[in-house]
């Protein structure tokens, strides 16, 4: 496990490469049209598909660039698995067609669904990109947010409750972890009971624990209104990538496709 | 003295009868008051489908309709004219549905309608044994759900579906291949899927229509020395007509509104590549920052399409 | 004594209708083999039936709420079919008997709301269904349904072959206009209505966009709505899923089973 621990992205296209001479199976999978990977990669170089001013930053996008290029090259040499839906992303997890998984910590629900496969596994942070400035081992994808609308009829109400609860007790993270599997990034978390458990799925390691550590760390960025449409542009631009495109076109087109959602 | 008629005039004419009892007035008179009943009958028979279809599909269409001079996100919905019309033209996304669909179109209407008249002309023939059987294993297909079908092609399809297994169990293939990711594959699946699930219900209609001819013709035709070939084009199939203009012209409809199995199988990828334009229209409006006025515009072109279309295959059918 | 060459075309006949039929039936066969196995053994491509079936039944009663999906389906199906009947046969009937220019005039408009796409329709129909309260409701689940001009056509076009001197027949009885409907006209076009009933609840109970749309909570849901759910959680088990969507086939299988005669009656009679 240590040789997954801190490394970059080049050397785990290295690994996948060994991985696949010995056993013929692809390190990692994602689902065919959708950019997880690329959401992830972008996040821990600190950048997003906006510019600070909102405005849609694909088509001059160096870091993007260079994801992209990463990519395309792991599908290429099949260190990477392309599936078509969530079900079978799942599925290349759960039976093994896949050596590993590089997502959000939600995942831990679904990958230990499969008790034949206990203490086979362990959590390492995320690959960084090596020739990226800024760029960590830690990034974020999905999960769910709480949102206050400021025009609502008793926002003060709300924010108080959600102070006193999702920003405020440890108790209700304590109580949602083991039975819900629902992992907060609330710091004071970290120092409840649940999280400093020991997981034996993942071979006794304290894993919440490890998780709230690497989550102090993830850059943060804006996300904007139009992120799904920016993430499908993205999706549809890397399909075209791994089919032949020339990157900076396909990129041309996504960032077009994005102002033109964007100019209703 | 007896009950006068309420289309009577009141006045006595010159013979000195009320217009009721005169000859010639009596019996017209009489009949216009029949008439009139069964004219009205006739309008309440018919009014409570005709009020449903106005209230329920012509007024959300008219309401589309401005809601597509309309444009902005969610609630925040301002004039724009014909703007959004125009956008269609740059829309990728949209270009390469409408792409799609005529590929659909193309390939998968003529296929389908082809396959089911000669179904038809073979569940026809009455030397056929088992022929209940048969026609029931033929229909089969369209019991099923839209979802339900599509779901069954994609777990045939999927990476470690059937189709694979079988495909390496027989050695054609040397790997797993991953149709659904492929956009020429993908496209073909879904042809099959719809082909699969409506060939039964035309080749009903093409059944029916065959049974309505005749078996009398055929002899003739066969006493004059026609081939079963010659027969079939020179006599089936001008027959046959108004039945196949109807399934081409539904087949069409339904083609170009599809969703059911491109969302279910390949949820539009990959990329833009079997993009229905029904999908769209669901992004449009449920899965992307909502522009319900864009939408209802691209659900016209839908509309537009359809009525270009059917008037094209009717013009067609006439000079055929 | 049959030609060589009618024994061959006679010969291929048999041989494509084996092959059409079977291509249509094994998806079915797949289907229910699915629902007596364990996912991962679909997965790999098993075709013989399994012992999984008692396991998967067992499952479905306890995570899934079939029962109540089947009574939404059926309750929106049977309400939606017969209201649907009646109300278009109505029209058809009206529409051919008493045929005049406008009538004719009214039924063309009518028919071309059938080039109208669902896609327009759904979101003032959304609107539209919310202001009445509509929402959530069997009423708001078939009332956009309701009056189709495919099926007043259909009623229509069988009506064409009714014979007029029955009606005036009828009406020197004494009978008024819709007693001539209700008992005359329904008993001698049962095969019509048998056909238009199987084809309208076949339509009903698999539909899914509307449903979609309109039954919000979960307690109304219709069996489609449910079975596509099973697929949306983070693992799905094919043989759960196969067995809950075969429950769902099952009744439109067997209706057109028993009812296939009639059902190609009815379309004959409107293809004239």
């Amino acid at each position: 496990m240590e040789d997954f621990d801190n490394i970059t992205w080049d050397r785990f296209l290295e690994l996948g490469r060994i991985v696949k001479a010995k056993t013929g199976k692809a390190l990692v999978s994602y689902v065919g049209n959708e950019p997880d990977c690329i959401m992830i990669m972008l996040q821990s170089a600190g950048t997003w598909m906006f510019d600070e001013k909102g405005k849609p930053n694909l088509a001059n996008n160096d870091v993007l660039k260079k994801i992209v290029t990463i990519y395309a090259q792991m599908i290429k040499e099949g260190i990477c698995l392309t599936v078509t839906d969530w079900n079978a992303y799942i599925g290349s997890i759960n039976s093994g067609t896949v050596a590993s998984a590089v997502n959000g910590c939600w995942l831990v629900g679904s990958i230990s669904a499969v008790k034949e496969q206990a203490g086979d596994w362990a959590i390492v942070n995320t690959p960084r990109l090596s020739n990226v400035k800024n760029a960590v081992n830690y990034s974020n994808l999905g999960g769910s947010s709480w949102m206050v609308m400021a025009n609502s009829k008793n926002s003060g109400v709300a924010m108080d409750f959600l102070n006193k609860t999702f920003a405020g007790s440890k108790e209700l993270y304590n109580t949602i972890l083991p039975s819900s599997g629902a992992i907060g990034t609330w710091g004071p978390a970290a120092d409840s009971d649940a999280y400093n458990k020991p997981v034996p799925f993942f071979g006794n390691e304290k894993i919440y624990t490890k998780i709230v550590g690497y989550s102090k760390n993830i850059p943060q960025v804006k996300y904007g209104v139009f992120n799904y449409e920016a993430r499908d542009a993205v999706g549809v631009a890397m399909t075209k990538i791994i089919a032949g495109a020339n990157i900076d076109t396909a990129l041309k087109e996504a960032q077009k496709n994005v102002e033109f959602q964007m100019g209703y | 003295m007896p009950p006068v008629p309420e289309t009577d005039t009141g006045v006595l004419s010159a013979s000195g009868l009320p217009d009721s009892l005169r000859y010639t007035g009596n019996i017209m008179a009489g009949k216009k008051t029949l008439e009139t009943t069964y004219k009205n009958a006739g309008w309440r028979f018919v009014m409570p489908a005709a009020l449903f279809i106005f209230v329920l599909s012509f007024y959300p269409m008219v309401q589309a309709f401005f809601l597509s001079l309309q444009s902005g996100l969610a609630n925040n919905l301002h004039f724009s004219g014909l703007r959004n019309y125009i956008r269609l033209f740059q829309d990728e996304k949209f270009l390469a549905a409408v792409r799609n669909v005529f590929i659909y179109l193309v390939f998968q209407v003529p296929v389908m309608l082809f396959l089911a008249l000669i179904l038809a002309s073979i569940l026809n023939d009455k030397k056929l044994k088992c022929k209940g059987l048969f026609r029931t294993m033929v229909f089969l297909p369209c019991a099923t759900a839209l979802v339900s079908s599509a779901l069954i092609f994609k777990s045939i399809f999927a990476l470690d579906g059937l189709a694979n297994t079988w495909l390496m169990g027989l050695g054609i293939l040397a790997e797993p291949k991953n149709w659904l990711q492929d956009p020429v594959w993908a496209r073909i699946i879904i042809i099959l899927t719809v082909t699969w699930r409506w060939t039964g219900y035309n080749t009903v209609f093409f059944l029916a229509g065959l049974q309505n001819i005749e078996t009398s013709v055929y002899e003739a035709a066969r006493i004059d020395g026609a081939s079963p070939s010659q027969s079939f084009f020179k006599i089936t199939l001008p027959l046959l007509k108004p039945v196949i203009l109807l399934t081409a012209i539904m087949s069409t409809n339904g083609t170009l509104q599809l969703f059911d199995e491109v969302q279910n199988i390949t949820a539009g990828g990959p990329g833009n590549e079997t993009l229905t334009i029904s999908q769209y229209i669901y992004r449009l409006s449920f899965v992307y920052n909502p522009q319900f006025g864009y939408a209802a515009a691209v659900s016209y072109t839908i509309l537009i399409m359809v009525a270009i279309l059917a008037f094209v295959q009717i013009k067609i059918g006439d000079k055929a | 004594m049959k030609t060589k060459g009618e024994i061959t075309t006679v010969s291929l006949e048999y041989i494509f209708l084996v092959v059409v039929c079977l291509l249509s039936v094994f998806p079915f066969y797949w289907m229910l083999v699915a629902a007596t196995n364990e996912s991962s053994e679909i997965m790999r491509g098993k075709l013989t039936i399994g012992t999984y079936l008692i396991s998967n039944i067992k499952t479905m009663l306890s995570t899934v709420r079939m029962g109540r999906a089947f009574w939404n389906s059926l309750r929106t199906t049977v309400c939606g079919t017969v209201l649907s009947i009646f109300v278009c046969s109505l029209a058809g009937y009206g529409f051919q008997i008493y045929r005049d220019k406008q009538k004719d005039m009214l039924m063309n408009v009518l028919l071309l709301s059938m080039m109208i796409p669902f896609a327009s329709v759904m979101v003032p129909l959304f609107k539209m269904f919310s202001t009445v309260h509509l929402l959530d409701s069997t009423l708001g689940f078939i009332l956009p349904s309701v009056s189709t001009a495919f099926l007043i056509l259909f009623f229509r076009q069988n009506s064409m072959s009714f014979p007029l001197e029955t009606i005036q027949a009828a009406r020197v009885d004494g009978l008024n206009e819709f007693q001539i409907y209700a008992r005359v006209y329904v008993p001698i076009m049962a095969p019509t209505f048998a056909a238009a009933a199987i084809v309208t609840f076949m339509g009903t109970w698999n539909s899914y966009m509307w449903p979609l749309i309109v039954m919000q909570s979960q307690k109304m849901q219709t069996l489609p709505l449910l079975v596509t759910g099973l697929t949306a959680g983070y693992t799905t088990d094919y043989g759960l899923l196969m067995l809950c969507v075969s429950i769902m086939t099952l009744p439109t299988v067997l209706l057109f089973f028993t009812q296939q005669k009639h059902f190609v009656e009815g379309v004959v009679g409107s293809v004239k």
